[in-house]
């Protein structure tokens, strides 16, 4: 049956430095994202906090020219499986973007995000339409040889530190 | 005045005169035929044959507005002997994920899938835990599930190490492209399961692809070896390499001809039209072998080879032209009946007669013609037909108790009409499958493992529009769940009642109505309709199971919903839809048979011009339909759509015996002959020659047998039974029921039709 999914799958907003390198880091991994991916993991999907059993297939498309990678895919758990779809853009060493999330009933308010040379770092902060709270996210992305893994951490506002919330691992199809 | 096959052999005769003009218009026919085979289309729909408006399909389809196209849903089924280890089941679990994702793939439902809710919060849990741990906690859940919800053994049968993984196509994939969906996603579940998991397919879209490949196969094999039998046979009856190149010509001509009608008239090969093909290319060989064995006599007799030719078209073609317009009219019965598919058959079928016809009135002698300006042809000697005596034997045992042999026969045939109104019409989908096919596999196993392959829908109107989840929409939904239950048992129900009893407080069903209003359309409308008036409870019932049993469940769970009050359901689903209009179309068929009688008898009387003749021929062309009516009755007295197709064109074949008899007793007759001695020069002439033919149409027919379609080696069977009971009774009741009317009625057959010795 369908739940709805929490943020941590795919948060991939991104703003760099404005250093050549950062630009160059930027370029080079958004190149490696570019393409299909299947991956599988675990995540928390729901308000109950438990981590549930995930899989995920992306199409991504990276246009070099305007620094763009479009991301189109299909996430699945045990309750249920949604669409996913989103666009980063890095420019001028900065990396914008949409934060993707399967949770329904989110407004993103803030994202930003640095790149190194073989990773992403994307922080997010959304709201939940439903009760008005503030949800904060951190997501790595961390280049493999085989493509990519995805961490994943909430912000717990007692212990006032990012928890893991799931690491998926994409392999390129 | 018309001949006996309404001039219909002046074709040939032209074709003769103007060799070369007809060569290139049946030179241009077949390129054009082979040029429009690019758009000839296949249809795998079993349902395909049904009258579109009936009551029941009108259900059938409005349950597919209401709820959701389940057509669209696939069965997956799995097994592996280490299925129900915690390994195993985790596997299982990574399957379905990845199952998910795949594209074309709307939803996913798998013993995973099965919620737990808390019965006094309402708050969802799945029954299995993310992680199983060990295979004793693995196999205490399967218990704990199949004790709590029974209706999960469809989807889990742990004795037998099988699960099932169920998916339902995206309904955005329009109806064409769903095979190609179906296909895509097949592969990629291929290439992701495990190695020791054994995976198969089963539903309707798999059941229409299979049946679609079968069919594409099919056609191919069944052309080309049928062509190969039939130049086997005029190889083997002529000895002569000439003769058999001559007698293939007709036959290919009306293969490529036949299917290019497919494919001009835009009409898709269906499990009932592929056999038609085949079937023109077996009566193109058969008229166009006894066409050639006619003219091989004369040659023997006179080395004017293209004198003899003519004499053979106006010999033989007009008892052809009249045998097909026979075999025509057996097919054109097919129309009478409400379905627009078997329209399409009748006209099909029609077309495909008049092109074996015109192929062989046509293709014989021109291919005969440049075969004699090649200097191919050469007079020879003839060997002594094989069935030489038979017309002897015939009449050596009509002649002496012609009377007892005519009441015999009236008398089988009223006993027989007395078995004919017990057979009951049958129809089981399984029954079309291809033999060894996976899917026919997973039918089986769907079957006898999981609960059954079909499934039956009971839609309840809501007692409470506001509150589709409230109170009494849950109450009456309880009430016609457990009258179901009664009758089906709990492992065979499902509806969301299931849900409902796990739940203790009125915050948990609060809480569980406002999950089911967030989950998917998919999910949600296999229980309620899109328009939140109607609920659904599903009933599993075997795909195999007859279609009678399945009207009277039908007529039950009326009944018993009635009695638990509740007014309005629709029961519907394929398995009804099967029931209830099958049994008509059976029925509306098993009219067009006798229908195809009557008119086969209608049209010999008007072609010999002689009532009385008609008459004669009824009950030896009745004998072999109740014959194998009969066999069908001890074989369980069920008949079913493709066996009254096939008794109704072996019909039509059959009665060409009695054309052939008639035309020879009518030349004789000509000729000043009584009828003592009429009906001995025909049977002595006739004789030889019809066993000749049926035995090169059954031997041809026997090509019947490779179809992997079930259907197809059914009407072969049928065909070739029936054509020989029909050779029998034509040859031996036919000539004593002359003899009797010319006893009973002395004057009127005696001096004025018949002249008696």
């Amino acid at each position: 049956m369908k739940r709805t999914h929490t943020s941590a799958i795919l948060a991939l907003v991104l703003v760099t430095t404005c250093s050549v390198e950062v630009f160059a880091n930027a370029d080079r991994v958004f190149a490696k994202l570019d393409g299909n991916f299947r991956g599988s993991g675990s995540s928390i999907t729901d308000s109950s906090g438990k981590k549930r059993r995930v899989s995920c297939q992306l199409a991504n498309t990276y246009d070099k020219k305007s620094g763009k990678l479009k991301m189109l895919g299909k996430c699945a758990s045990s309750q249920g499986s949604s669409r996913v779809r989103g666009t980063i853009t890095h420019k001028n060493g900065n990396v914008t973007g949409t934060y993707i999330s399967l949770r329904a009933n989110v407004d993103m308010t803030k994202s930003t995000g640095k790149s190194g040379s073989n990773s992403l770092t994307i922080y997010s902060s959304f709201i939940d339409r439903s009760n008005g709270e503030l949800y904060e996210i951190k997501q790595i992305l961390q280049l493999t040889r085989a493509g990519f893994q995805a961490n994943f951490f909430a912000f717990d506002k007692k212990s006032k530190k990012y928890e893991s919330a799931g690491v998926l691992s994409f392999r390129r199809k | 005045m018309w001949s006996l096959g309404f001039g219909l052999e002046r074709i040939g005769l032209l074709a003769l005169k103007f060799p070369k003009f007809f060569s290139v218009i049946l030179i241009m026919a077949c390129i054009l035929a082979g040029m429009s085979l690019t758009s000839l289309r296949f249809d795998g729909n079993v349902t395909a044959v049904l009258p579109e408006d009936s009551q029941a399909y009108n259900d059938f389809f409005e349950q597919k507005k209401l709820y959701r196209d389940y057509a669209r849903d696939i069965t997956i089924i799995v097994r592996s002997e280490r299925l129900m280890s915690a390994a195993g089941l985790e596997d299982l679990r990574s399957l379905q994920l990845d199952v998910a994702i795949t594209d074309g793939v709307e939803n996913v439902t798998t013993l995973f899938s099965i919620p737990r809710p808390d019965p006094q919060t309402g708050v969802f849990e799945n029954f299995f835990p993310e992680f199983i741990e060990n295979d004793e906690i693995a196999s205490k859940l399967i218990t704990e599930l199949l004790d709590k919800q029974p209706q999960a053994s469809a989807l889990v049968v742990p004795k037998e190490n099988i699960a099932v993984i169920q998916l339902t196509i995206e309904s955005n994939a329009p109806n064409k492209i769903s095979y190609q969906t179906y296909r895509n996603i097949k592969q990629e579940v291929l290439d992701l399961k495990p190695d020791d998991f054994d995976i198969l397919f089963t539903g309707l879209t798999p059941l229409g692809l299979t049946v679609v490949e079968a069919l594409v196969t099919d056609q191919m094999r069944l052309t080309l070896i049928g062509l190969f039998l039939g130049t086997g046979i005029a190889l083997f009856v002529f000895r002569s390499w000439l003769a058999a190149i001559v007698c293939a010509v007709p036959p290919m001509v009306t293969a490529l001809l036949t299917i290019a009608l497919f494919a001009i008239t835009g009409t898709p090969l269906n499990y009932l039209t592929t056999i038609l093909p085949t079937l023109a290319l077996i009566l193109a060989f058969a008229d166009g072998i006894v066409l050639y064995y006619r003219w091989q006599q004369s040659n023997v007799k006179s080395s004017h080879f293209a004198e003899n030719l003519t004499i053979a078209i106006k010999r033989v073609g007009p008892a052809s032209a009249l045998t097909s317009v026979t075999t025509a009219l057996a097919f054109l019965s097919f129309s009478f009946a409400s379905s627009s598919a078997l329209k399409d058959f009748a006209y099909l079928g029609v077309g495909a007669v008049f092109t074996a016809f015109i192929a062989v009135i046509i293709g014989l002698p021109l291919a005969a013609h440049w075969a004699l300006a090649l200097g191919a042809v050469k007079q020879g000697r003839v060997s002594k037909p094989i069935f030489e005596k038979l017309g002897v034997i015939v009449h050596r045992v009509v002649f002496p108790r012609p009377v007892i042999i005519s009441v015999m026969a009236v008398l089988l045939v009223v006993g027989l009409g007395f078995v004919h109104n017990l057979i009951r019409p049958e129809y089981r989908i399984t029954d079309y499958l291809p033999k060894h096919s996976d899917t026919k596999k997973a039918e089986t196993i769907a079957n006898k493992s999981l609960q059954g392959g079909s499934i039956l829908f009971v839609s309840i109107p809501v007692a409470d529009q506001q509150d589709i989840y409230g109170i009494e929409n849950r109450k009456k939904l309880a009430r016609s769940e457990e009258a179901l239950i009664k009758l089906f048992g709990s492992a065979r129900v499902v509806s969301i009642n299931a849900l409902f009893k796990q739940l203790k407080s009125e915050t948990a069903f609060n809480a569980v109505a406002e999950e089911l209003q967030s989950v998917n359309q998919a999910v949600r409308s296999g229980y309620v309709s899109k328009n939140n008036e109607n609920m659904l409870i599903s009933v599993r019932l075997p795909s195999n199971q007859s279609i009678v049993d399945t009207a009277a469940q039908v007529r039950e769970i009326r009944e018993v919903l009635a009695d638990a009050g509740i007014a309005y359901p629709v029961i519907s689903g394929l398995p009804v839809l099967m029931a209830e209009e099958f049994t008509t179309l059976i029925e509306q068929l098993r009219t067009s048979l006798l229908i195809a009688i009557g008119l086969g008898v209608v049209v010999i009387g008007i072609a010999t011009r002689s009532p009385l003749m008609a008459i004669a021929a009824i009950t030896p062309n009745l004998i072999p339909i109740l014959m194998i009516e009969l066999v069908i009755f001890f074989q369980g007295g069920a008949v079913n759509l493709s066996q009254v197709i096939s008794l109704t064109v072996a019909f039509g074949i059959a009665i060409d015996n009695a054309v052939h008899v008639i035309n020879v007793l009518d030349e004789a007759r000509r000729s000043g002959l009584g009828i003592r001695d009429g009906i001995r020069s025909a049977m002595s002439e006739v004789g030889p020659a019809l066993g000749a033919s049926t035995l090169i149409i059954c031997v041809s027919t026997l090509v019947t047998q490779i179809s992997v379609m079930p259907m197809v080696p059914t009407l072969g069977k049928l065909m070739i039974t029936t054509l020989v009971i029909a050779l029998i009774s034509n040859l031996a009741i036919l000539p004593a029921n002359v003899l009797t009317m010319r006893e009973l009625m002395p004057n009127l057959i005696g001096r004025k039709k018949l002249k008696g010795p």
